[in-house]
């Protein structure tokens, strides 16, 4: 159970007692009611004769219902014999098959090839890695139990490097003087788990020096151009984010014959790491270039704070707010960026806010303060609130803060029995409500699936959510999963649509094209053949205090990151591959499990990028990144770098 | 049920399957659907796509479940293939021959009230107040076979039967009203 709780019941959770006579008066109809709310529901129907009528329409109209039941229709007496030959002709195509389902799901599809269709700038490189970092003895700093080891003490043999598909994985680390790196790394090459001494860390290099009046909590790189936002947090607590243009990277990095004596961190620019002879590929820590004023002093949110070079702006889109959750992002296109926030002075709960590139402001599409953006699909923007209320149990005290926050669906405040002793204290369960949004015009589509959070598939044929009940906490602004599970199942779409969101429900048998909107830039033909049926899986077990939950540009891989129960400003991030063949998920070998990570990850392009917590005595955080490609899973990491975030 | 796909165990599964369960998937699917060739052809698809996907089926306890939630999916599927969104005309007996008495009866009552109403609602009230009242899923049962959560299973159930008697309630109106005579009319 988590920790949410809120004492006594809601007044203004149903829109009239009438709404929850009908509803309880239905319900009653599947299992036993709670005694209370029995209680309240026959009061309720003895002094209102129209609720009363509806609740016996409803047992007439089940009763009416249960009278087909008389009429048992027989299937066809050649059924059996339809349905064998179908099988044996099934069987039949699996022998001609090389592998089985099992083995496929085993595989890992081509994304080498697939990250071919990345947006960002592809730089194959195939080089002989002598006295490149992979052939180079690390540092011996300590790591974690991660799977991600660090470089041998111990010299290594022959370096085995993995060749994986180009794709850039940018980072922030703090710089000299209150300045900022702003970091980028072509990966290229990787080692398997059992070759990890080969691998040598990486280092940011000649990182762009840049200067940031807040304290950056989250960046995001977008997709389309050299353009970054930065949420962070300015001296009195208000969030503001800012969007900042990047100047180019340097195309051309210097040669550094061993990154492992480069510095741990910082803005100056150091070796730089390319490989410049052929061979086999190694790993690239490419270069921003660097610029930049190193006075970084503190300006007001909405001027210009950062400041790379003088031909580099940043302009604030909102200020004087708290940006609620982790799932803000750049819709896949790069046309807008969307996030949930609250005003800073606690006033209302959040709401979802998008900007357009090139507007000067963000601006609400609800107006609600009760919503939370959740993912994009396509073109548009999923989100969820809570709902009907489902159960109250009683609730212990909470041991875990939640970190996400929204608001009750009103403008009212948390009213003043929001803090009654913790022995009286109730946990009201909602169920989630998931909605579709036009970021242009803000029209609202009630989804099927009452999921929490969703975090859809690219293609819009899977989902990754929260299933079961979410709550407010003691605040009444703060919610979070209470009771379920983190599952991943098939996304059904619109509530009331005579179709699905997106035409990538394969009919039987049928292999779907996913909708040009759904797969951005992405050809349909990148996407394997889907499942037509896939279980519910569970992701994770509940209770939850947080999770973010992100797909990579293929939906095929899946990075999860639980909050830790105890401190969510840290969390457990696993690796998972989505089998679109057989729906089922598994855990290939080498891929990270539980490994302990910051907040904000990136994953697509074939890699998956995170920071880890600073280490013991002082030492700096590191980027750890894992990559894969059709037939396994390897890993590298940086030196330790000082303030790391990972570029999402 | 992981592990190694073994044909010959998932055939004789599916056999077994076929054997206990088919006469309620065809009639769910035909309560669906209401066209008994169609509901004939996606029984057969149900059970193969049952021996396709053997290895998904955790525990043989719930392969009834499990086999609702595929015949529920390929219903689905199916409505949205063909761009159903309402029941079809009954067409009764499939060519060439004549309709049972069985079948006559089961048109009679599938053609009142109730079935317009059912035709009415979406399909997936549609599925889980079949499910639910006809086909005796339990709540963990019907969760499964829509795909969706305990509690979001309870919530579909508890808009179906709002939307039931709203779409009965209709269908009563407008009964009534061809019934009455019209505006004007000589009732002689």
């Amino acid at each position: 159970m988590s920790s949410r709780r809120r004492p006594g019941r809601r007044p203004d959770h149903w829109s009239s007692p009438h709404e929850r006579a009908r509803v309880r008066a239905a319900e009653r109809l599947d299992a036993p009611l709670a005694t209370s709310e029995a209680a309240w529901l026959e009061t309720h129907l003895a002094g209102c004769p129209a609720c009363d009528a509806i609740a016996e329409a409803y047992v007439a109209d089940r009763l009416a219902l249960r009278e087909l039941r008389e009429v048992a229709p027989e299937p066809p007496r050649d059924l059996w014999a339809r349905t064998a030959a179908g099988i044996e002709r099934e069987s039949a195509t699996r022998r001609r098959e090389p592998r089985s389902a099992a083995d496929r799901r085993r595989s890992l599809p081509a994304l080498g090839a697939l990250s071919g269709l990345a947006v960002v700038t592809v730089v194959v490189i195939a080089t002989a890695i002598s006295g490149g970092f992979l052939a180079s003895v690390g540092d011996g700093v300590a790591t974690s139990a991660s799977p991600v080891a660090l470089a041998s003490q111990e010299p290594a043999p022959a370096p085995t490097a993995m060749a994986v598909g180009a794709g850039k994985v940018y980072w922030l680390g703090a710089g000299t003087g209150g300045t900022f790196a702003y970091n980028m790394a072509d990966v290229l090459a990787v080692c398997p788990l059992d070759r990890q001494p080969d691998c040598a860390p990486f280092a940011d290099a000649n990182a762009r020096r840049v200067t940031i009046s807040a304290i950056p909590k989250f960046v995001f790189q977008s997709p389309i151009d050299d353009q970054a936002i930065v949420v962070g947090t300015d001296a009195a607590g208000s969030d503001a984010i800012l969007v900042v243009a990047l100047p180019p990277s340097d195309p051309t990095p210097e040669l550094s014959p061993d990154p492992s004596t480069a510095p741990a961190a910082g803005a100056e620019p150091i070796a730089t790491i390319t490989p410049i002879t052929s061979g086999e590929p190694t790993v690239v820590s490419s270069v921003i270039v660097s610029s930049g004023d190193p006075g970084g002093s503190l300006e007001p949110i909405a001027s210009e704070l950062i400041s790379p070079e003088p031909s580099t702006s940043a302009v604030a889109i909102i200020t004087d707010v708290i940006v609620v959750g982790r799932s803000a992002a750049y819709s896949p296109d790069g046309t807008w960026f969307a996030f949930s926030a609250r005003p800073a002075d606690g006033s209302v709960g959040p709401d979802i806010y998008v900007w357009h590139v090139g507007d000067l402001l963000a601006r609400p599409l609800t107006t609600d303060h009760a919503s939370l953006f959740a993912s994009w699909m396509g073109g548009s923007l999923l989100g969820s609130r809570l709902g009907p209320e489902s159960v109250s149990l009683p609730g212990p005290s909470p041991s875990v803060e939640p970190t996400s926050e929204i608001a009750p669906p009103t403008d009212v405040p948390p009213s003043a029995d929001a803090s009654p002793p913790a022995e009286v204290a109730v946990i009201l369960e909602h169920l989630p409500q998931t909605f579709m949004l036009d970021p242009v015009t803000g029209a609202e589509t009630s989804l099927f699936d009452m999921d929490w959070q969703p975090a859809v598939d690219p293609t819009g044929f899977a989902v990754v959510a929260w299933q079961g009940t979410v709550g407010l906490g003691l605040d009444g602004r703060t919610a979070g999963p209470i009771t379920g599970n983190l599952v991943i199942h098939r996304f059904h779409g619109p509530l009331e649509a005579d179709e699905p969101a997106t035409s990538s429900t394969p009919a039987p048998d049928v292999t779907p094209t996913p909708t040009p909107e759904a797969s951005g830039d992405v050809s349909p033909s990148a996407f394997p053949s889907l499942a037509v049926d896939f279980p519910t899986q569970i992701v994770a077990a509940g209770p939850l205090a947080d999770f973010d939950a992100r797909w990579d540009d293929t939906g095929s891989w899946l990075g999860i990151w639980i909050a830790d129960p105890i401190d969510p400003t840290i969390g457990r991030l696993s690796l998972l591959h989505f089998d679109r063949l057989t729906g089922l998920l598994d855990r290939p070998e080498g891929a990270p499990v539980d490994v302990t990570a910051l907040p904000g990850f990136s994953i697509g392009l074939g890699r998956m990028a995170w920071a880890t917590p600073p280490g013991q005595g002082g030492e700096g955080s590191r980027i750890q990144i894992a990559a894969w490609t059709a037939d396994e899973v390897g890993a590298i990491e940086s030196v330790p770098v000082e303030g790391a975030i990972i570029v999402q | 049920m992981s592990g190694a796909w073994d044909r010959d165990e998932a055939a004789l599964f599916v056999e077994t399957l076929f054997g206990r369960h088919q006469t309620e998937i065809y009639a769910y699917l035909l309560r669906m659907l209401r066209e008994p060739e169609l509901a004939a052809d996606l029984t057969q698809d149900a059970f193969i796509k049952a021996y396709r996907n053997y290895e998904t089926l955790e525990k043989p306890e719930n392969a009834r479940a499990w086999l609702y939630q595929i015949a529920h999916r390929v219903a689905l599927d199916e409505i949205r293939r063909r761009k159903i969104i309402r029941f079809l005309p009954w067409t009764g007996e499939s060519p060439g021959s004549s309709p049972s008495a069985e079948r006559l009866v089961m048109d009679a009552h599938l053609s009142g009230d109730m079935q317009r109403a059912l035709s009415r609602i979406p399909e997936r009230q549609r599925a889980a107040l079949l499910l639910a009242e006809l086909h005796d899923l339990t709540g963990l049962e019907l969760a499964a076979a829509l795909g969706v959560s305990h509690v979001a299973a309870r919530a579909l159930l508890t808009r179906a039967r709002e939307s039931l008697r709203q779409a009965l309630a209709a269908e009563r109106a407008a009964d009534a009203a061809a019934d009455a005579p019209a505006l004007g009319e000589d009732p002689r």
